[in-house]
C-alpha cells in the first residue's frame, strides 16, 4: 500500500474526486502549503491499546518526552480552567502545548524496528458482522484512518501525538467554547498519561517513531496565526479547506478518544471483577473523561457553518461506488466503546442487581458520573445535529427508510437522537 | 438450559408476521414462513431495542431506531450499523404447540419427542406485529 502524505490519497478515486475543492484551493492559496491538509492517520485494528512489548529497546528519552507533554497539559488544563484566556493568549498556550508533542513526534527513527502490519476490516475484525466490517472499511476509507495490526507503543503513540498535534495550532481560530476547549486539552493530558503509565509498565516507553507511521509534519501554530491574518474569511475555497479539515481532524480525534475509553471500560470492568473498587472507579473516572473528550471533538469536527456542511461536506459522503447511507454507527472504534460499555453494564447488574442497589457507593459515584457525561453526550449530538440538518433525516435514514412502505413515517435525525437520549437515561437503571 | 418450553399454539402465529412471546424474563421473537418457524431475542444486536418496534420487508426485520437489517431466516445481519448477526433459538413444533430451547441452536440438544403433558400454560402475546408505523 502506498500512502502518501498530506493527502487522504488511500481512499482510492472516489474521495479524490470530493477533495479536490480543497485540493485546488490549497493551490490557490499564497500560505505554506502544508496548512489544513488532510492527514492520514493509522488506528489499530482491534481499536485497543498495545500490550505486546515494543521490539526496540527503549533508549530513556522517550519516557521524558511523555512526561513533558503530560505536565504541560496539565499546566493548560489549569490555567483554562482557573483564568479568563483569551483567543491571542491561547495560541501563545497551545504552543507550549505543542513544543513537547513536537519533540516526541520528532523523535530518531528506529530503522530496525519491524514494518507494521496494515490490516483491512473487512478482514481483521471478527466481532463485527460482514456486512458492518465492510461499512467500516468505507467509513474508514473515507475520513482517512488506516488500519494496522498489532502496533507497537512507539507506532501507537506516534500516531496520537499527529492527531493532536494536527488538532491543537487550529484551536485558536476556532468558535469553540471554553469548556469544549478545556475538554480538549483535559482529553490530551490523559491520553498522554495513558500512553507514559502504561507504556512504562509494559516496557513501551520508548517513543521512537516508526519511518511509515510518521504521516505528515505538523507547522507550529505561529503559521496558522500569519495565515488567517492573511485570509480574506469570505473566500470560498478556503473556508472550504479548513471545514474538510475540521471535519476530518475531528474525527481522528475522536476515535482516539473511543479508542481510550473503551480501554478505560475494560480495564474498569477487569478492576471491578477483582473487588478493586478503588480502581474501577478511577478507571470510570477517566473514561468519563475521554467520552467527555469525544463530545468536544464533536463540537471541533463541525465547528463551520451548517450550509458548508449541506453543500460540501455532506455531499462528499455520498460516494461513487460505495453504498449509501454514510454513517457514524459505523464508525468501529465507537462500536467497539459501545461494546465495552454493555459488557460492564451486564456485570455490573449481575452482580448488583438490576437496579444497582449493592453498588459500592464510591463506585455508584463514578458510574453515574460516566452515566451524566454520555446522556450529554447524547444532547450534544442532538444539537449539532440540529444545527446542520435540522429536521432533514441523515443519510443512512434515507438509505434505509426508502425501502419503507409509503404510509411508514420517516423519522429524522433528530426522532432519533430523542429516542437515544431515552434509552441512555434508563441504561444503568440509576 | 436444555429445557424445552412449549411458547405458543401454532394457531395464534400468523404467516409471514412477526409476534413477541414473554418466556423467563426474556421477550422472544417468533416468525413464520411457510412451514418453518424461527425463534430469536426480541434485541437488535446493536442498540438494546426491541426489533418488533421495527418494520418487516420481504423476510427481514429492520430496526427502528438505526436501521439495521436482519434476514429472519438465517439471523444474518444484512445491513450495518450491527455488528453481530441474531443468534436463533432451537424451535420444534410438537402437537400443534411451537416448543423452544433457550440456549443457541447451534448450542441446543436435538429436540426430543415431546409430549402435550409438558405444556405449559400461560404463554402471552405481546403483541401482534405487521407493517405499521
Amino acid at each position: 500500500m502506498v500512502v502518501q502524505n498530506d493527502r487522504t490519497s488511500v481512499s482510492g478515486g472516489a474521495l479524490d474526486e470530493r477533495t479536490s475543492v480543497s485540493r485546488s484551493a490549497s493551490e490557490r492559496l499564497s500560505e505554506p502549503p502544508q496548512l489544513y491538509c488532510l492527514p492520514v492517520t493509522y488506528l489499530p485494528a482491534d481499536s485497543a491499546l498495545p500490550v505486546a512489548l515494543p521490539m526496540s529497546v527503549a533508549s530513556g528519552r522517550g519516557q521524558g518526552d511523555l512526561d513533558a507533554v503530560v505536565e504541560s497539559a496539565s499546566r493548560m488544563k489549569r490555567t483554562l480552567q482557573e483564568t479568563l484566556v483569551t483567543p491571542a493568549q491561547l495560541a501563545h498556550l497551545l504552543e507550549r502545548l505543542w513544543q513537547p508533542m513536537a519533540a516526541v513526534a520528532a523523535a530518531p527513527i528506529d530503522a530496525d524496528e519491524s514494518q507494521p502490519t496494515f490490516a483491512s476490516l473487512t478482514t481483521a475484525a471478527p466481532d463485527f458482522s460482514p456486512v458492518m466490517a465492510a461499512a467500516c472499511a468505507i467509513y474508514d476509507q473515507y475520513f482517512g484512518v488506516v488500519r494496522g495490526a498489532a502496533l507497537t507503543w512507539p507506532q501507537f503513540t506516534t500516531q496520537v501525538v499527529h492527531t493532536c498535534l494536527a488538532l491543537l495550532p487550529d484551536l485558536p481560530h476556532t468558535l469553540l467554547d471554553r469548556a469544549q476547549l478545556n475538554q480538549l486539552i483535559a482529553t490530551m493530558m490523559e491520553m498522554f498519561s495513558v500512553l507514559a503509565e502504561r507504556g512504562q509498565e509494559t516496557g513501551g516507553q520508548d517513543t521512537t517513531r516508526h519511518p511509515l507511521l510518521a504521516t505528515h509534519h505538523s507547522p507550529p501554530a505561529t503559521l496558522y496565526q500569519q495565515a488567517w491574518q492573511s485570509t480574506d474569511p469570505a473566500d470560498r475555497a478556503w473556508c472550504e479547506r479548513v471545514a474538510f479539515y475540521r471535519w476530518k481532524v475531528g474525527h481522528h480525534f475522536f476515535n482516539w478518544c473511543a479508542i481510550f475509553c473503551r480501554d478505560a471500560l475494560v480495564q474498569a470492568h477487569a478492576a471491578i471483577a477483582a473487588d478493586d473498587i478503588d480502581r474501577g472507579a478511577a478507571q470510570l473516572g477517566q473514561a468519563e473523561c475521554f467520552l467527555r473528550g469525544s463530545t468536544a471533538a464533536m463540537w471541533y469536527a463541525g465547528d463551520f457553518p451548517a450550509r458548508l456542511y449541506q453543500t460540501v461536506i455532506r455531499p462528499s459522503m455520498i460516494m461513487p461506488g460505495a453504498p449509501a447511507g454514510f454513517s457514524g454507527d459505523q464508525n468501529a472504534d465507537y462500536n467497539r466503546m459501545k461494546t465495552a460499555k454493555q459488557e460492564l453494564k451486564g456485570f455490573l447488574r449481575a452482580h448488583y442487581g438490576q437496579d444497582l442497589v449493592a453498588l459500592p457507593s464510591m463506585l455508584r459515584h463514578a458510574l453515574l458520573q460516566f452515566h451524566e457525561a454520555d446522556i450529554q453526550d447524547n444532547e450534544h449530538h442532538l444539537l449539532i445535529a440540529a444545527q446542520k440538518v435540522g429536521t432533514d433525516q441523515s443519510l443512512a435514514q434515507k438509505e434505509w427508510q426508502a425501502e419503507l412502505p409509503a404510509h411508514v413515517y420517516r423519522q429524522h435525525a433528530l426522532d432519533i437522537l430523542r429516542q437515544m437520549a431515552e434509552m441512555k437515561r434508563r441504561e444503568f437503571g440509576v | 438450559m436444555s429445557e424445552w418450553i412449549c411458547i405458543a399454539a401454532i394457531e395464534d402465529i400468523p404467516a409471514n408476521q412477526v409476534i413477541t412471546v414473554q418466556v423467563q424474563d426474556q421477550e422472544l421473537l417468533i416468525y413464520c414462513s411457510g412451514d418453518a418457524y424461527y425463534v430469536y431475542p426480541n434485541q437488535c444486536t446493536h442498540e438494546e431495542v426491541p426489533l418488533s418496534n421495527g418494520y418487516l420487508v420481504k423476510g427481514a426485520i429492520v430496526c427502528r431506531l438505526h436501521g439495521a437489517k436482519f434476514d429472519l431466516a438465517t439471523g444474518h445481519c444484512l445491513r450495518a450499523p450491527a455488528a453481530k448477526n441474531l443468534q436463533a433459538y432451537a424451535a420444534a413444533v410438537r402437537e400443534g404447540q411451537l416448543w423452544v430451547n433457550l440456549v443457541p441452536a447451534a448450542h441446543a440438544e436435538k429436540p426430543p419427542t415431546l409430549t402435550i403433558t409438558s405444556y405449559r400454560a400461560g404463554h402471552t402475546l405481546a403483541s401482534a406485529f405487521g407493517n405499521k408505523p
